[in-house]
């Protein structure tokens, strides 16, 4: 039987399904929007059409709507399921996992392909994507975009922490007149500033995995590699760690 | 229904704004402790007295100042009631713990200020608590920069006196604590034209004495493998203790107790078997903030200790009651205040060795350390908390929060996660 | 599919809290299970205990009022308040 893992993220919605022997043979992203209750239910379709309808097969939810995900079997949170997707991506560990959610950021240590301790930023969004996303918005800039910008610029710091402050001192900065490449390169040092030390401040080790809708960016996983000195290395499937974490935990469920 | 308008109008109270906390208890209590099944019966009596919270105590308090009695309102586990009963005054806490009273106190107190501190100057200057209207005198301490700035702006609105509380434990800081007890007899005697005896200190401190064992007796059944009490009814308990009359604060308990005894013994418990088991350590959770414990125990773990001013170090030690002379009593009750271990002191090792030995007796599956946001003391102090659980081998997390409902959905996933860490 | 039967509490009120406790002892003493409530605003505006009655304790909490002759001020009829996943703090 085949094990369904569904993530729904602030962002996006995830879900992907694992064979028997644990191959990834499906997955799926859409907008969470501002329904994660109909996000879900899109992801059942897709999941339906390609022949895995969550009513056959065990499914576990995770994410922050997991509660609106009918279908699952069992919810569990981003936390463990990141660990154990990250675990399933880069090995059994001892590894440190950051990912960069849309609204939170999290520092996982992982040892033995379980959580061993673990801290989330406070009710505050700096360092978080959903940082980025306003920062990228008021320069008229995919998140993405900002980040490739930034490789090219320098000289510039973004001093407040707090997101609609920041907001207001990229503006100004524009109306400085200032290089769109140096502002775009003010705004990824504070997200790195602010995730180095959370890093810091859970006494994470090398080597680094970078999960999150943010993880296949080089812009980004340059400058934490720098500031962290240790590797920070990611996978093409690393937004899809929360999701994989879930299937895997439904997969344990199915064998009983 | 019983109608204290009146009696708050005479309180100079402003009955409009305190109507908007009226009419949001009962929801909020309902959610938290309603939806539990299976309490202890004599729970009633904590429920009764959160339903006439702003009533029933009050118009007591109010009749004892009629017969020209006084009251003391305080703030703080190392302040000695102890004093205030052998002159004949009453004492309540008023330590403010809910959302409603906090714009009142950042009105006039910076935005990094804690909760606690600006509910509780929030609540006096809006006048929408009965408690901090009632008080005679206020007895502040210098446990934090906070509390030493916030006395000197309650002080233009109502008496009060600051125990100037020492921050090491050297021989000499026992002495001085010592002194400062003795200038707060003087103050109180001062103030209610009682005397303080030798006699009636001995009296007083057989009295609390036997609230505090009476408090130990139920969270002693907190530690039995059989779960007797939630952690949400043990914190009411406590955090009703602090406003209660002292005799029928112990009465309470120790029938609570009588229960919770014979509940080990038939086995009931009040979760399911194999269920987490939660030391909470960290600041003071003054009623009504139930959010945490709510938290925990809505997300399948059960909180078995309190590690806080509203649980252990409210109650534990006693103060030694072989002592005939007035000098020998305040010793002692120096010797046993100072036995508290609050983050205010340094170095404050006492603490972790507490955190530590509490997680063993009460049999903690894991520890949550909390933080009420500002609190810069307990803050910085987590480090070493945390490091020492560590090397114990005790799982633990740390949580910063502060009275608004806005990040409950995150700390429920953090705790969840924790929780699923614990297997 | 019809929308199931709403759950709904009924909340004795009174004029005073000593006929409260004295109605709360009457009916436990008899083996009734009630709970102590703060008085919810939507049953009235003014503060303090009231009984917690489910609905299958009705009758025998009304029979407790009728033969020990305790004052009450009413009975109110409303929609289940209790919701622990709401997190509205106080």
């Amino acid at each position: 039987m085949a094990a369904i893992g569904i993530d729904i993220g602030s962002t996006s919605a995830k879900a992907v399904v694992l064979d028997d022997g644990g191959t990834l043979v499906f997955k799926c992203i859409r907008p969470t929007g501002w329904s994660s209750a109909e996000a879900a239910d899109g992801l059942r379709g897709e999941l339906a059409s390609a022949g895995f309808d969550p009513a056959g097969h065990a499914c576990v939810a995770t994410g922050y709507g997991r509660l609106n995900v009918p279908y699952a079997g069992k919810l569990v949170t981003e936390i463990t399921c990141h660990a154990r997707g990250a675990a399933y991506l880069f090995g059994e560990g001892p590894f440190t996992v950051i990912d960069i959610g849309g609204q939170d950021t999290k520092i996982i240590s992982v040892a033995g392909g379980r959580v061993s301790d673990f801290i989330m930023n406070d009710k505050c969004s700096a360092g978080t994507g959903r940082f980025l996303e306003i920062m990228a918005n008021s320069m008229g800039q995919s998140p993405a975009a900002l980040i490739e910008l930034a490789r090219q610029g320098s000289g510039v710091s973004i001093s407040s922490l707090c997101t609609v402050f920041a907001e207001s001192e990229v503006i100004s900065l524009i109306g400085q007149g200032k290089a769109r490449a140096d502002i775009a390169f003010g705004i990824v040092e504070s997200i790195v500033d602010k995730v180095c030390a959370q890093c810091h401040r859970a006494g994470g080790s090398g080597p680094f995995y970078l999960t999150g809708g943010l993880c296949e960016c080089p812009g980004l996983l340059e400058p934490l590699s720098r500031r962290l000195r240790s590797d920070v290395n990611t996978s093409p499937l690393g937004r899809y760690a929360g999701a994989i974490g879930a299937a895997v935990t439904a997969g344990t469920i199915g064998k009983g | 229904m019983a109608d204290y308008r009146k009696m708050w109008e005479e309180l100079g109270m402003d009955l409009e704004s305190h109507d908007t906390l009226c009419a949001v208890l009962p929801v909020a209590f309902g959610d938290t402790y309603l939806s539990q099944e299976n309490r202890p019966e004599n729970m009633a009596f904590y429920d009764f007295v959160v339903s006439e919270i702003h009533g029933v105590r009050p118009s007591e308090l109010i009749e004892h100042q009629k017969k020209g009695g006084k009251v003391l309102g305080t703030f703080c586990v190392y302040v000695p009631d102890e004093v205030a009963v052998a002159a004949g005054a009453v004492v309540t806490g008023l330590c403010g713990g809910s959302q409603f009273w906090v714009p009142g106190g950042e009105k006039v107190l910076p935005k990094n200020t804690c909760s606690l501190i600006k509910a509780s100057v929030g609540a006096r200057l809006d006048r929408t608590c009965p408690f901090f209207r009632i008080a005679d005198m206020y007895i502040g301490e210098t446990t934090c920069d906070g509390k030493k700035k916030a006395w000197e702006i309650l002080a233009e609105d109502v008496p009060v006196h600051v125990m100037d509380l020492p921050q090491m434990k050297r021989p000499q800081d026992y002495t001085k604590w010592a002194d400062e007890i003795r200038i707060f007899i003087g103050v109180v005697e001062k103030l209610t034209g009682g005397k303080v005896t030798a006699e009636s200190l001995g009296a007083a401190i057989r009295l609390i004495n036997n609230k505090r064992r009476a408090l130990a007796r139920v969270y002693e059944c907190r530690k039995s493998e059989v779960i007797p009490i939630s952690g949400k009814d043990g914190l009411l308990m406590t955090q009703i203790a602090f406003f209660d009359d002292p005799a029928r604060c112990a009465e309470m308990a120790n029938k609570l107790a009588d229960e919770l005894e014979k509940r080990i013994k038939d086995g009931v418990s009040v979760f399911p078997k194999g269920t987490k088991r939660i030391l909470l350590t960290g600041t003071p959770l003054a009623i009504p903030n139930w959010k945490l414990h709510h938290l925990i125990e809505t997300s399948g773990a059960a909180v078995v200790c309190e590690e806080m001013c509203t649980g252990t170090r409210y109650f534990e030690h006693l103060v030694d009651e072989s002592q005939t002379t007035l000098d020998g009593q305040v010793d002692a009750l120096a010797a046993r205040y100072m036995k508290n271990n609050c983050a205010c002191f340094t170095p404050n090792t006492g603490r972790i060795d507490d955190i530590l030995r509490l997680a063993r007796e009460y049999k903690a599956d894991g520890v949550i350390n909390t933080n009420l946001k500002f609190c810069g003391l307990y803050d910085t102090e987590s480090r070493s908390v945390m490091r020492a659980l560590k090397d114990a081998g005790i799982p633990a997390l740390n949580i910063e929060t502060d009275y608004t409902d806005t990040d409950a959905e995150q700390l429920r996933t953090r705790i969840q996660a924790f929780l699923e860490l614990l297997g | 599919m019809a929308d199931p039967m709403p759950v709904t509490d009924y909340y004795v009120l009174f004029f005073s809290h000593t006929s409260g406790m004295a109605l709360y002892e009457f009916v436990r003493q008899r083996g009734i299970r009630v709970r102590i409530s703060p008085a919810p605003r939507a049953a009235t505006s003014c503060c303090g205990m009231s009984l917690l009655v489910e609905q299958r304790e009705l009758e025998a909490v009304k029979a407790c009022i009728e033969v020990s002759g305790i004052e009450i001020d009413k009975i109110v009829l409303l929609p289940r308040q209790i919701d622990p996943m709401r997190h509205k703090f106080c």
